[in-house]
């Protein structure tokens, strides 16, 4: 290996041994770990149980990690960009419970009512993005601030909650379009608008150089406050639907509980896949993954009839793990050279 | 009674980048450590300081083998390195840095008083005049440095004294009194090692002189024997830099700045022409960063206005102003402008992506041959688009930001740089100078700020000289050399006697 450097001349040769992360088989191991440890959750849970590997149980695991997925994208572009909503649990509530009480209390057609749920996600997210990028405050406390404003506006719009909405909704949550669940189809085109931006126009070039340098990115003409603006609108609007969504799934809109927590598992998806929570790093691809796996993870254990506590503790150790490996993927060189002092 | 390092070999993932360098460091001695960027000089740096171990080699301090260096274990031997990046806190204030790690204690709490009045005899000892409660971030760079050195010297009792690039971003003024502290620590015994792009130091400082290139010592000498060719000859591996041709065809004026002022600078007046090189030239802190940050749009001025090709500029945004034609390649490339972890690619194309599209969506085989031209253009090494920004050498790190630039440069009229080849070696600075060069003869204006008076003699068709914020003077044409530029900036001249 080295006799064929002692050839080398001045001008640095184009060949010459780059130190290509890309093709050290150690840091690819590490970042499949989440795709191996997928598919062994699959093998595991197929073996272990005979319902799990059915169409009806998969179409569950779809339909649970729909909406997750479809919240999780553009709060990758978030996370990336070096920023977070924290609120989105309270928006998913805030919009559902009114798309419910305009069907159930003003008569509105759930079309136009879910429409308006959706703008106001929108809306509720352009409220974050404007106080993050036209404030110093930090973006963990500006969501966790209108986490907890969004669910008081939705408890005080109704005490109990707005239920029984009709056929349209109840098509919307749980109709199957070509034989698959229509909010799977949604978080499809959801998955691949996030997919689009991020590598297919020059906005996601901006994402990831806002999350990996802010002032070299304004510096060269970014648009650094806008983008982050846009991307939070575009999560309020995600949270919009995916309130929406639940509310039809479960034909019932309960003020204080619904989306509760939502946050976190869509935040547990997003870093699960292997996206930076110091932003400048992750892919969608890695999102999809992180959902599904959560998604697998959870229908698996609860199939098994495993506690829930247990369920909490496996998530939050995957997290993790995950997290972990990631990590070490970034200083595979470390590794070799632990590996070689052996 | 030396430091002895011999037949040194290092490599990574099969690429030797040490092969078998000696070099040794007597008391008193001052050695300068030269060579392009790649040549091994920090590697070698690196095994002196304990940071790795070299696979093949020996290094002896006073005549005692020294072997699995740490960087502790070198701390604790007397082998104190200082670093371009330094290891002080922002946030800090300037005695808490100096015992940062180490405070002086009294039972379970720090011994303030102490520490404090061992910290004003340091500040003084090194004759650096700031006060002893001044937050760290607020002090200009060259302090910085000091206090570094400082905090080095009170730590361990020093034998070997490394210094990394420390003129870098150091003033002439700031750089004459590092000389001066150099000068003492040699006279105490200890060596000095000392790596620097800027030749003329080597003959101002050193004693003797290594020159690396491609892991091999290129030349070993005495700097008393030594001619500047030949140092130049054995860092570029070619023939020593032709001279300038000044083609001062200057045109119509492009950018009129009027009376503009903004933190820390103004009211500054000054144009720049079609095809000509502006250089302005100022010691750090003279507002020459500031002057041209505001012009880009980093700052809002607080006064006064400029007009590009006769139209007024709103300086409200980099983008703003990029849009009127008018870009900047700032002064701290780490942070102000790379991308370390994204792509060449990304780094150079950032601000094309969007006129390279079509409506929304990038057009990647467009984005390849735009890559490839200015890659080219640039003779950027390697030219491969999808290695990481911050795995480039610092050249050609530079390269990439600069080719942001050149890659817009239908829409360029002004390009500003400044401390256009910091860190940068011998060839890609020469590079640089071409391509300012080329977009002049392109009928873009370039005007650059340099705290280099050799930089700026080299470069400038055009020179101004800004102390306190202000231009105090112009130099045109056979007045630009550097002792002129010295004499105005340190004010030799205007004194009548």
């Amino acid at each position: 290996m080295t006799t064929t450097t002692s050839t080398t001349t001045s001008a640095a040769p184009a060949s010459a041994p780059a130190v290509g992360v890309k093709r050290d088989p150690i840091a690819v191991a590490l970042r499949s770990a989440l795709l191996i440890g997928l598919v062994a959750l699959t093998v595991f849970f197929t073996v272990q149980n005979n319902l799990f590997l059915t169409a009806g149980n998969l179409k569950n695991i779809a339909l649970s990690g729909a909406v997750l997925l479809v919240v999780a994208v553009p709060q990758a572009l978030l996370v990336i960009m070096g920023v977070v909503d924290l609120s989105v649990g309270s928006v998913i509530g805030l919009s559902g419970v009114v798309t419910g009480l305009l069907i159930v209390d003003h008569g509105v057609a759930w079309q136009v009512a879910v429409l308006i749920g959706i703008a106001l996600g929108a809306l509720a997210g352009l409220g974050n993005g404007l106080l993050v990028s036209f404030t110093r405050l930090s973006p963990i406390i500006v969501t966790l601030g209108t986490l907890q404003l969004y669910r008081g506006i939705s408890q005080f719009l109704r005490s109990n909650p707005p239920a029984n909405f009709g056929k349209g909704m109840n098509l919307l949550g749980r109709g199957l379009y070509l034989g698959i669940p229509v909010p799977v189809w949604i978080a499809v085109v959801v998955f691949v608008i996030g997919a689009v931006v991020l590598y297919a126009t020059p906005s996601g070039r901006y994402v990831y150089a806002i999350g990996v340098n802010k002032e070299a990115a304004f510096l060269s003409g970014v648009a650094t406050r806008a983008l982050p603006l846009v991307a939070y609108a575009a999560t309020g609007a995600a949270a919009g639907i995916g309130g929406v969504l639940l509310a039809a799934q479960l034909d019932s809109a309960p003020p204080g509980t619904l989306g509760v927590g939502f946050e976190l598992n869509v935040l547990t998806a997003v870093l699960l896949g292997g996206v930076a929570f110091s932003g400048g790093r992750g892919t969608m691809f890695g999102v999809l993954l992180g959902v599904a796996f959560l998604g697998v993870l959870n229908n698996g254990m609860t199939l098994m009839n495993v506690p829930y506590y247990a369920q909490a503790m496996a998530t939050g150790a995957a997290l993790i793990i995950g997290a972990g490996l990631d990590e070490l993927s970034q200083h595979s060189q470390l590794i070799r050279a632990i590996g070689r002092r052996r | 009674m030396t430091l002895q390092m011999v037949g040194i070999t290092k490599s990574y993932s099969g690429f030797r980048v040490l092969r078998g360098v000696d070099l040794s460091v007597a008391p008193g001695e001052v050695h300068a450590l030269l060579g392009p960027n790649g040549a091994g000089k920090s590697t070698l740096i690196k095994c002196i300081a304990g940071a790795i171990n070299p696979e093949a080699g020996s290094i002896h301090l006073d005549d005692a083998p020294v072997e699995d260096l740490t960087p502790t274990r070198a701390f604790e031997l007397g082998i104190a390195v200082i670093h371009q990046h330094l290891s002080l806190v922002d946030v800090l204030s300037v005695a808490d840095n100096l015992f940062l790690g180490h405070e002086l204690r009294r039972g379970p709490v720090i011994n303030r008083r102490g520490q404090r009045r061992i910290a004003r005899e340091l500040l003084d000892q090194f004759g650096i005049d700031v006060p002893l409660d001044a937050k760290v971030g607020t002090l200009p760079i060259g302090t910085k440095q000091l206090l570094e050195i400082a905090k080095a010297w009170h730590r361990t009792d020093v034998k070997v004294m490394v210094l990394d690039e420390p003129t870098a971003s150091l003033s002439e003024s700031e750089t004459q009194r590092l000389f001066a502290e150099v000068a003492r620590m040699k006279q105490r015994g200890a060596r000095i090692i000392y790596t620097t792009h800027r030749l003329g130091e080597v003959f101002r400082i050193a004693d003797k002189v290594t020159v690396l290139r491609d892991g091999l010592v290129t030349l070993q000498e005495q700097v008393a024997t030594l001619e500047p060719q030949r140092l130049v000859a054995a860092i570029s591996g070619g023939t020593a830099e032709a001279a300038r041709a000044r083609t001062a065809t200057a045109g119509d004026v492009v950018l009129d700045v009027d009376q503009l002022a903004g933190p820390r600078f103004g009211p500054v007046s000054l144009q720049a022409r079609r095809g000509e090189i502006l250089g302005l030239y100022g010691v750090l802190g003279s507002g020459r960063t500031s002057l041209l940050e505001t012009v880009s749009g980093r700052f809002r001025p607080t006064a006064g206005r400029a007009t590009v090709n006769g139209a007024r500029m709103a300086m409200t945004s980099p983008a703003r102003v990029q849009r009127a034609g008018v870009a900047l390649v700032p002064s701290d490339r780490q942070r102000q402008a790379l991308w370390g972890t994204r792509s060449a690619s990304d780094n150079l194309l950032l601000p094309s992506f969007g006129r390279l599209a079509a409506g929304l969506l990038r057009r990647p085989r467009r984005e390849r041959g735009l890559f490839q031209r200015t890659a080219a253009a640039l003779d950027l090494q390697p030219p491969d688009a999808r290695r990481a920004g911050g795995a480039f050498s610092g050249g050609n790190q530079q390269k990439l930001v600069l080719g942001r630039w050149l890659a817009r440069i239908d829409e360029l009229s002004v390009l500003l740089l400044d401390e256009p080849t910091q860190g940068v070696d011998v060839g890609a600075r020469r590079k640089i100078y071409d391509v300012c060069r080329e977009l002049t003869e392109r009928g873009v204006a370039v005007v650059f700020a340099s705290t280099d008076a050799d930089e700026v003699a080299a470069l400038a068709d055009r020179a101004l000289v800004i102390d306190g914020g202000r231009i105090i003077a112009e130099l045109t044409d056979d007045q630009i050399t550097e002792k002129s530029l010295l004499d105005h900036a340190h004010q030799f001249t205007g004194v009548t006697a």
